[in-house]
């Protein structure tokens, strides 16, 4: 079977790390480059942490550099309270094979990836939009070879950092707006979907746990977490993260009689691993469903950074976007036992 | 148990008029006088449409008087898809026999509010221009309002535009400058309102309570099924009873669920103008607002029939 040639554009990033193990275990993907940017935490750790993960799960494919902030917006803050102050929640990983940032920027060496897949190339973006956005406006023809842009990132109802606004997309709105308009298909993957497939720590020590090549990775990551969620401190900090779902069916068919539009079922307590969620899909396109939306980023005022879905049509516009629903659990477990078999063998 | 003096502002419209009936139906309520603003239609329709309520329901002696013809920042953009070409299309009125109180509507406004023993309670079912104005014009009158209700808003979404709903769309910076006041405002928005539906089964069992007040709403509501007669007698149909959902949150504890959280509004945003930003985290600032999450809407039809039995 022909493998999907992808480009991993990250900010890790503890979720980021995930996704490239995931990526890296799968005999379907051909993972053709790791692009850093600024995001979770500042570049220079980004950049760092991706040749680390590179070097320590010896992978060989390119890594680029990227851009170091946001198009428009001034540094505001991290994800640091997630992601530990270096990224990685101070996990010490061994860069085995050394890998370091290859002398390119990631405008051109996803440009360079797209052209020579011949227009077969899924570029899979869990950070800012940053890299990507920068690439659009650099190589205009960018969306003759690029079969389609995952993104990781945005809400159409509680966001986690202002109220309707996801990190991702909050940190680099001006690129999300850029990148929806892009011509370039989307599968637009946001919190309401990835909140779906969150794990209490047991569930996934169930599924990653043990002895494993990665191992001590899964060590270090579950008693971070653990801690996090069991210091008051850190759980305050934590807990700005939390956020509520609503059903679809309520949010989008609200002619329903005595609807259960679920608004307050929290997530507490659960961990959401969004950038390998978000990877998943590649691997198993049931884990969630998707609906063709006209999907636009406000870059100003008070929800900067919202991703605007118009499910009810107000604004006229064609579809833009195939965006995610709420992600299967049971499935993303699977995904994740199955990429354990890889790093057990 | 003493009543709660109520202030009534809207834009009359086939659902403030149920939310007129409820409230003026109501033993818990106290309806001191009603302000109409420009909105689903043209100040002079509502106008109009609120008389005519009053007269239809013999309650003639509610004052009523005519405020702002346009929003604050924003020329008026009237809703006539939604409630047709007099903002009130359906039932058949007899000619108008009453007039609005000839009096500037702020200060028609402040006289209740400090007329009032108790504090009073504004229910704003329009774009709540009036309601803004006279927060401005009256700071040293701002603790004497228990509480602003309106409709308006969504947690999520939105119907006049992706995240925006009408009432607030219409009139943002009012809505800002009211939800900013420091007066505890309750948001019946969209998570709610939407589900304030009927089916023509329940439009029958309303017309049957007989009265002229069941007429009146069985009239309205029959536009809106008229407009879908492919619809059977179970399935609701597309005439949400907004407006009256503020009354029912008033008059009963267990028809509207709210929560609390830090409501503003957004002004300026791009695709976001209109949006009522709900936080129920709390992380941008303290809890000033409780926002409909949603709604029983038996017990709302309920209200709504018993408000029909008691106004003959």
């Amino acid at each position: 079977m022909k493998k999907i040639p992808i480009v991993i554009d990250c900010d890790p990033g503890t979720d980021d790390a995930v996704a490239l193990m995931l990526a890296n275990s799968s005999d379907l993907l051909d993972l053709r480059a790791i692009c850093p940017v600024a995001g979770n935490v500042a570049y220079r750790n980004t950049s760092r942490n991706a040749c680390t993960i590179a070097g320590y799960l010896g992978m060989d494919c390119r890594i680029s550099k990227g851009a170091d902030r946001a198009m428009l917006k001034a540094f505001e803050g991290d994800a640091a309270y997630v992601h530990g102050d270096d990224g990685m929640c101070g996990m010490k990983l061994p860069n085995s094979t050394g890998r370091t940032l290859e002398d390119k920027y990631a405008w051109d060496v996803i440009y360079e990836e797209a052209v020579k897949c011949g227009g077969e190339l899924v570029i899979c973006a869990v950070g800012p939009l940053t890299n990507i956005a920068i690439t659009i406006m650099k190589h205009p023809d960018l969306r003759d070879y690029v079969k389609r842009i995952l993104i990781m990132g945005g809400s159409f109802t509680q966001g986690n950092v202002t109220p309707y606004a996801e990190y991702n997309i909050w940190y680099d709105p001006h690129a999300c707006e850029l990148v929806l308009h892009s011509g370039i298909p989307i599968t637009l993957c946001g919190l309401d979907c990835t909140t779906g497939a969150g794990l209490t720590m047991d569930e996934l020590e169930e599924c990653v746990g043990g002895e494993s090549r990665v191992k001590d990775f899964w060590d270090q990551y579950i008693s971070f977490y653990r801690n996090l969620t069991s210091d008051p401190a850190r759980r305050d900090a934590g807990e700005r993260s939390i956020r509520q779902v609503v059903t679809t069916a309520g949010l989008i068919n609200p002619v329903r009689p005595n609807s259960t539009l679920n608004i307050g079922r929290n997530i507490v307590g659960r961990h959401v691993i969004h950038d390998a969620i978000t990877l998943a899909y590649l691997l198993d396109s049931s884990l969630f469903e998707v609906r063709p939306e006209y999907v636009a980023c406000e870059t100003r005022g008070l929800n900067a950074g919202q991703t605007v879905v118009d499910f009810r049509g107000h604004l006229k516009q064609q579809p833009n976007c195939d965006v995610a629903m709420a992600a299967d659990l049971e499935r993303f477990k699977a995904v994740l036992k199955k990429m354990m078999e890889f790093y057990r063998a | 148990m003493s009543r709660i003096p109520v202030l009534l502002d809207g834009d009359p419209g086939h659902d403030d008029v149920m939310a007129m009936v409820m409230a003026l139906a109501s033993d818990k309520l106290d309806v001191k006088g009603m302000t109409v603003v420009a909105g689903n239609s043209t100040l002079a329709n509502t106008s109009t449409n609120a008389l005519r309520t009053l007269e239809w329901l013999g309650l003639e002696h509610i004052p009523v008087c005519t405020g702002a013809d346009h929003p604050i920042m924003r020329p008026l953009q009237i809703a006539d898809s939604v409630h047709g070409k007099s903002g009130l299309d359906g039932p058949n009125f007899p000619p108008l026999h009453t007039k609005p109180v000839e009096k500037n509507f702020v200060d028609f406004m402040a006289d209740i509010v400090r007329e009032s023993e108790q504090k009073v309670t504004i229910v704003c079912m329009g774009p709540q221009t009036n309601v803004a104005i006279f927060l401005l014009a009256n700071p040293d009158l701002k603790d004497r309002i228990e509480r602003i209700v309106f409709m308006g808003g969504a947690a999520y979404g939105g119907n006049w535009s992706p995240a925006a709903e009408f009432n607030i769309w219409e009139d943002a910076e009012a809505a800002k400058i009211v939800c900013d006041s420091g007066i505890p405002v309750v948001m019946c928005g969209l998570e709610a309102t939407n589900y304030a539906r009927v089916n023509r089964r329940e439009i029958g069992e309303i017309r049957a309570i007989g009265t002229r007040a069941s007429t009146l709403v069985a009239d309205l509501l029959q536009f809106f099924a008229d407009k879908r007669p492919d619809a059977d007698d179970e399935q609701k149909l597309e005439a949400p009873m907004h407006d009256a959902v503020t009354i029912a949150s008033i008059i009963s504890d267990d028809c509207v669920e709210l929560r609390d959280a830090h409501l503003t509004i957004e002004t300026d945003g791009s695709y976001t103008q209109g949006c009522t930003v709900c936080d129920f985290r709390g992380i941008t600032g303290d809890f000033n607002a409780k926002v409909s999450v949603n709604l029983d809407c038996d017990r709302f039809i309920e209200l709504m029939k018993d408000a029909c039995r008691r106004l003959k």
